[in-house]
């Protein structure tokens, strides 16, 4: 048994330890938006955050994350209002949308550590988040859109 | 405090339920049996119903109270709370179709583009594509071939919710206008909502002319409108088919031979069967069957399959043969396409003349989601969950190997991480193996490729070369192109200046 803090929430999981991290959150938690894109840690797809930090979930072992905090996409907010999202929609970034999650978890993670970004700063931040219809360019803008809406939310 | 959640069991406690999604998230994990008797409901009422709309009023009139809706045709249906649900035949992989023919057809409708929900329609020669005459989606036509159709299905759909408040306030229909999901009689401002008229308008004869808007007219086509899909996409709640959960599913992985056409020698089992998790190991047509709890034993019992394979006809051969085959023979001369003037003489008289070979390798489509296909294989039933783009020709292929009648096989279309082709091919490999694995797991199972598998899995875009011939003159200006290519895909063209 292995328990951790999922979104928040205390779960125990029966999965073997060394399960990599995105298949106990997917097959024995059903949170589906966590994706499976290679396995291997090229693509991004898989993304989480681990006590705050990006972590691709397919390489990390279920071990790794006993006792501490886990966040999915599901947990970023509870209705859209991340900046990200709002900025997500506005720019209307997603194509097919399977990247994505992935991709939202990676720019938090940059906007947290380095709240207004450069486009440099970006891509390199974002360099391990593939995107196989293109979007690179809406998510650029969309971060930088975010960083402005995360500015103007907080109190002056 | 912690808990144990066993997802076969119930929605998942850690979901968030807010969502402002369009689409029916979660929609697949609903109760089965439920979804049978939805699908049944479609199958027997709507679908049939595009071009024959007394039929959808029919099934209607058999629907529990709280059923009631008003579907006029087989793409359109309108709740009592006047949400209006659009069920689209063609696959969203990323085009935005699941924007762009809901707003073909609410330009027509004129419903509270808020209210509007999109829904992915079952397999039915309703949906075929207008021209290839199949359900499918490729080749860019999804908005032009549903130009006229999604727009002519919202038009129909509004004529009939008119007369129907003209009929209840005795008023000419001419008198009244639609705006935002109501009817209003413009003389006395009567308003009443599309909503209200869900009972009366299903009572209606469908109309058999339908004039469209003169694009003139237009409010919603030709404006920048935000995609209706991007909330689900941006908050986990978008349902792809390696999302797709039952109750007491299992999971599958093939083993597939490292060689097109190979099969399997034999196989030892025996330490792929001792990982925790693993249920069952078995041949397919299509190579070696894992079939296990969860995703990640199977992966573990696949890798600790030893097999011997069947290389089979294509052993020996190599890219570097191919395409020194494909040189020769595009040295020879192919079949002639097109012919413009004197090619012959034009090269013969030719200042100079300019060849070169181009080859493109085959290419693997490399969608973000690697293929996956869920099967729930019954005795007279099949339904079928996957991100497709070829559903008539997966649902026949499906029912062949099911051995039951297509009408038997349902497919339901969810949404693709990526498509490119890959998931539209003649002999629907990822469905039928998928089915295969069914009969043996005696469980509704989840058959899911790796990015290895996916890459190394085939039915690439073809490899092609091409040596195209060029002469000038003096001055070198665009000119016509003859070209020709064989059914093998490679081609010989002169471009003649």
């Amino acid at each position: 048994m292995t328990s951790f803090f999922l979104n928040g929430k205390p779960v125990t999981v029966d999965d073997d330890p060394s399960t990599p991290l995105l298949w106990v959150i997917r097959d024995s938690l059903a949170l589906t938006g966590t994706k499976f894109g290679c396995g291997m840690a090229l693509c991004g797809a898989c993304t989480v955050h681990l006590e705050g930090a990006a972590i691709r979930s397919c390489v990390a072992p279920l071990s790794r994350v006993s006792g501490k905090h886990v966040t999915t996409i599901e947990g970023l907010s509870p209705d859209l209002s991340h900046p990200l999202q709002r900025a997500w929609i506005e720019i209307d970034v997603p194509q097919c949308g399977y990247c994505q999650s992935g991709q939202i978890m990676s720019a938090a993670v940059l906007l947290k550590e380095n709240p207004k970004p450069t486009d440099k700063d970006i891509d390199e931040a974002m360099s391990g988040n593939i995107c196989r219809c293109g979007t690179y360019s809406r998510i650029r803008r969309a971060i930088h859109r975010a960083s402005q809406l995360a500015t103007e939310r907080r109190p002056s | 405090m912690s808990h144990l959640y066993d997802p076969y069991k119930s929605t998942s406690p850690l979901l968030t339920p807010e969502s402002s999604s369009p689409l029916p998230a979660k929609t697949w994990r609903v109760p089965r049996r439920d979804f049978l008797k939805t699908s049944a409901a479609i199958g027997g009422g709507l679908c049939f119903a595009a071009y024959v709309p007394e039929l959808a009023a029919r099934a209607l009139n058999n629907s529990p109270a709280n059923d009631v809706s008003f579907a006029p045709n087989a793409f359109v249906r309108i709740a009592p709370d006047s949400s209006v649900t659009i069920i689209i035949n063609h696959s969203e992989m990323g085009q935005g179709i699941y924007t762009s023919l809901p707003m073909l057809l609410n330009e027509e409708l004129e419903a509270d583009w808020s209210r509007i929900r999109v829904e992915a329609a079952p397999v039915d020669a309703a949906y075929n594509h207008t021209v290839f005459g199949l359900q499918m989606t490729g080749g860019s036509t999804t908005t032009p071939s549903e130009w006229e159709r999604f727009r002519k299905m919202g038009a129909m759909a509004r004529l009939m919710l008119v007369e129907s408040a003209a009929q209840k306030w005795g008023v000419p229909a001419s008198q009244c206008h639609v705006e935002k999901g109501a009817v209003i009689h413009s003389a006395s401002g009567r308003k009443v909502s599309y909503g209200s008229l869900v009972v009366a308008a299903s009572q209606l004869k469908p109309p058999t002319d339908i004039p469209l808007k003169d694009p003139k007219q237009f409010t919603l086509i030709g404006k920048p409108t935000r995609r209706l899909d991007t909330p689900s996409k941006i908050n986990g709640t978008a349902q792809f088919g390696l999302d797709v959960h039952l109750p007491g599913m299992l999971f599958a992985l093939v083993a597939r031979p490292p060689v097109f056409g190979g099969k399997v020698e034999n196989f030892d089992a025996s330490e792929a069967l001792k990982i925790k998790g693993v249920r069952a190991v078995e041949q397919v047509p299509s190579g070696v069957a894992v079939i296990a709890d969860r995703f990640w034993p199977a992966k573990l019992g696949r890798d600790k399959l030893k097999i011997s394979w069947d290389e089979g006809a294509n052993a020996k051969l190599s890219t570097s043969q191919m395409l020194a085959d494909f040189s020769k023979q595009s040295a020879s001369p192919g079949t002639i396409a097109k012919k413009t003037g004197d090619a012959a003489a034009a090269l013969a008289s030719a200042a100079k003349t300019i060849t070169a070979e181009y080859d493109v390798p085959y290419l693997a489509h490399a969608m973000m989601e690697p293929l996956n296909c869920v099967v729930d294989l019954r005795r007279d039933s099949c339904e079928i969950w996957t991100g497709t783009q070829f559903e008539t020709v997966d649902r026949a292929n499906a029912a062949q190997v099911a051995g039951l009648p297509p009408e038997r096989v349902q497919i339901h279309t969810t949404l693709l991480g990526g498509g490119f082709g890959r998931r539209a091919n003649p002999a629907s490999d990822f469905v039928v193996e998928a089915v295969h694995v069914a009969k043996i797991a005696k469980a509704p199972v989840k058959v899911v490729w790796t990015r290895e598998d996916d890459l190394a899995g085939g039915w690439y875009r073809p490899t092609i070369a091409l040596s195209p011939g060029s002469t000038l003159r003096a001055i070198p200006r665009p000119g016509r192109i003859r070209s020709s290519a064989s059914p093998s895909r490679r081609a010989r063209s002169s471009l003649n200046t």
